[in-house]
């Protein structure tokens, strides 16, 4: 059966109260642990002051987002268990930020780094590599706001509004926001938003199966459905990945997602403003809580599946769900909180990208004496072009899969990862060797991806794999020979104005993590 | 340049290891049985992770925590010793 987008006053009203509440916090929020919003630290970082749990609340609004709630659905619904690799994904993340992202905080926290790019630049003395960095951060992001926007479009459209105008309206009001407010108010907002997604979660995974009659069928009817549909690179859906190829594809995707998700501007934005290390560091223990959310959202396919509904575009999946089984009012709340769920990572990325062109290209190549309200003020306008920016990639690229616009920016993140994360253990790389791995890599990865019509994976050797992994096996693979080459032709490369000591509060200085070896 | 009381604690660091080793490899997991509450093996399996990655990246947390470790340190950085400072970066 098909699901009618047909607008109901009960539906529209409870949405727009919820809408109406988060926007009064997002502009209250200026004033919540008040400080001087006209310089960047204070607006862009919100003081570095934030604790254990609302940390816990910003990074899980930062990573839990529209991917969570309409992409990962989507795909389950489209093509099966392909598309349950972001459970291994937000799984695997945690330990492997638990390596490295208290060393960013502690070193961030010494030398006064607010963005990736600042670390990179102290730590190798170069102003190209860190330019490659905050060029890759801005570009990477821009997709994934667009995914946010897909999110919000899609709930909005299930309501039976039609146009372009909704979502304007809705970005007009996060920019005012983030642009007043700065980090304050996504932080704020992520309290209400994560309340009511865990209700419509909650309900959703309770009340659904029990009127499918339960997890088993569901998975049957999915087993039975799946087979006859077909993935856009042509493999038909299946409930448990068969072949060593749909193997290869499944392990690296969550992999490569999980190398790249801590290098996003605005990941590193949520760790930065948080009050010290072990704060950090505890909520890589606990932000897996939200993990089981994500699998038992992602479920939901299924649940589409199961439940018979006839869905053209699979980004509908979870909204056509909804509407099926709850009651208008409840659709509305789980709307608002899906929309919500959307606009709160959108408001950082947005702080994160504009932290990032303000730090490490406005203020590095443009007006070198620009002072610190004129650099909070440039971060505030730019985090309101940054979004127009992410416009253009949902008007110009295919978003059948919403995913594949957060796996496109995850290729070109994880090419920083050299510079970046060995970065943080190791200064062993060559600046130049660095760079020019990178650019092979961003090259390479973009031509990769154009040329599969932004599909993920990519077949080489008889191995599927994320093209994001291919294209770093290439960079390291370049940076590392450029570097030893370098080295043997005694060319120096010495700058460095870290030192051991400001990246670890548990060692004593000059001990090289062991634990390098395992982040590559 | 090996500080003695850290080698034994960084050890712990290996364990983060296991869930790659658990969830990267899918041979061991892409199965439908056994089945449990209805949910194949495949989701189950991945699900069952989600605690065991929590109790050991909390476990590793725990051991590696500069304030359990014993006391003395000469070096605390003066970050850690004042985790309320608004602005850091006056140490460059």
């Amino acid at each position: 059966m098909t699901v009618e987008h047909e607008t109901k006053t009960a539906t529209i009203v409870v949405f727009l109260a919820l809408f109406l509440l988060v926007t009064v916090l997002g502009f209250v929020a200026a004033r919540w642990r008040r400080g001087d919003l006209k310089i960047l630290n204070e607006w862009g970082l919100g003081g570095k002051r934030f604790g254990t749990v609302v940390t816990w609340f910003l990074l899980g609004g930062d990573i839990y987002t529209a991917y969570t709630f309409i992409a990962v659905p989507a795909l389950m619904f489209g093509v099966g268990a392909a598309g349950f690799f972001a459970l291994p994904y937000t799984i695997i993340v945690y330990p492997l930020a638990f390596l490295f992202m208290g060393r960013l905080w502690s070193v961030a926290a010494r030398k006064g780094y607010v963005t990736p790019a600042d670390f990179v630049r102290g730590r190798y003395g170069s102003h190209g590599l860190a330019l490659s960095v905050a060029f890759t951060g801005l570009l990477a992001t821009m997709p994934y706001i667009a995914l946010q926007l897909i999110g919000l479009q899609v709930v909005i459209e299930a309501m039976g509004v039609e146009g372009d105008w909704p979502i304007i309206v809705a970005f007009l009001i996060l920019a005012l926001y983030t642009y007043n407010s700065g980090l304050r108010a996504p932080a704020l907002i992520s309290l209400v938003k994560d309340l009511s997604i865990y209700i419509t979660v909650i309900v959703a995974v309770i009340y659904i199966p029990s009127k499918l009659g339960g997890y088993g069928e569901i998975f049957d009817a999915a087993g039975q459905a799946l087979p006859d549909k077909e993935s856009p690179t042509g493999t038909p859906g299946s409930l448990i990945p068969e072949g060593a190829s749909a193997h290869t594809a499944y392990a690296t995707l969550a992999f490569g997602s999980a190398l790249a998700l801590f290098m996003y501007p605005h990941v590193i934005t949520g760790v930065l403003s948080s009050k010290s290390q072990d704060v950090v560091r505890r909520n890589m223990a606990i932000l897996p809580a939200y993990t089981l959310m994500l699998g038992l959202l992602a479920l939901l396919g299924y649940m589409a599946i199961a439940a018979g509904l006839q869905i053209d575009d699979p980004n509908f999946a979870v909204p056509d769900l909804m509407i099926h089984y709850f009651p208008d009012w409840f659709e509305g709340f789980a709307f608002a909180a899906i929309g919500i769920g959307a606009l709160v990572p959108a408001a950082v990325m947005s702080i994160a990208a504009a932290n990032l062109f303000t730090r490490n290209i406005y203020k590095e190549y443009l007006r070198k004496d620009a002072s610190d309200q004129e650099e909070a003020q440039t971060a505030r306008i730019t985090s309101l072009v940054v979004k127009v920016g992410a416009l253009a990639f949902v008007l110009f690229l295919p978003n059948d899969y919403a995913i594949d616009l957060q796996l496109l920016g995850g290729v070109w993140i994880c090419q920083t990862l050299p510079a970046l994360v060995i970065g943080l253990f190791t200064r062993w790389f060559d600046r130049r060797a660095l760079l020019l791995g990178w650019f092979v890599g961003m090259v390479f990865g973009t031509i990769v991806a154009a040329s599969q019509e932004f599909a993920p994976t990519w077949e080489f050797l008889g191995i599927t794999a994320y093209t994001a992994i291919w294209a770093l096996a290439l960079n390291f693979l370049i940076s590392g020979a450029l570097t030893l080459a370098l080295r043997s032709s005694g060319a120096g490369d010495t700058a460095d104005e870290t030192r051991p000591e400001d990246y670890d509060e548990l060692t004593e200085a000059g001990q090289p993590a062991p634990v390098a070896a395992k982040t590559g | 340049m090996e500080g003695r009381r850290d080698t034994g604690s960084r050890r712990w660091y290996w364990l983060l290891l296991l869930p790659f080793v658990g969830l990267l490899i899918p041979p061991i997991y892409a199965h439908e049985d056994p089945e449990l509450f209805g949910f194949p093996f495949f989701y189950w399996y991945q699900f069952a992770w989600v605690p065991i990655s929590v109790a050991i990246t909390y476990f590793v947390y725990s051991r590696t925590r500069t304030r359990e470790a014993p006391s003395g340190r000469a070096e605390r950085p003066p970050v850690e010793a004042e985790p309320g400072r608004p602005t850091p970066g006056d140490g460059s």
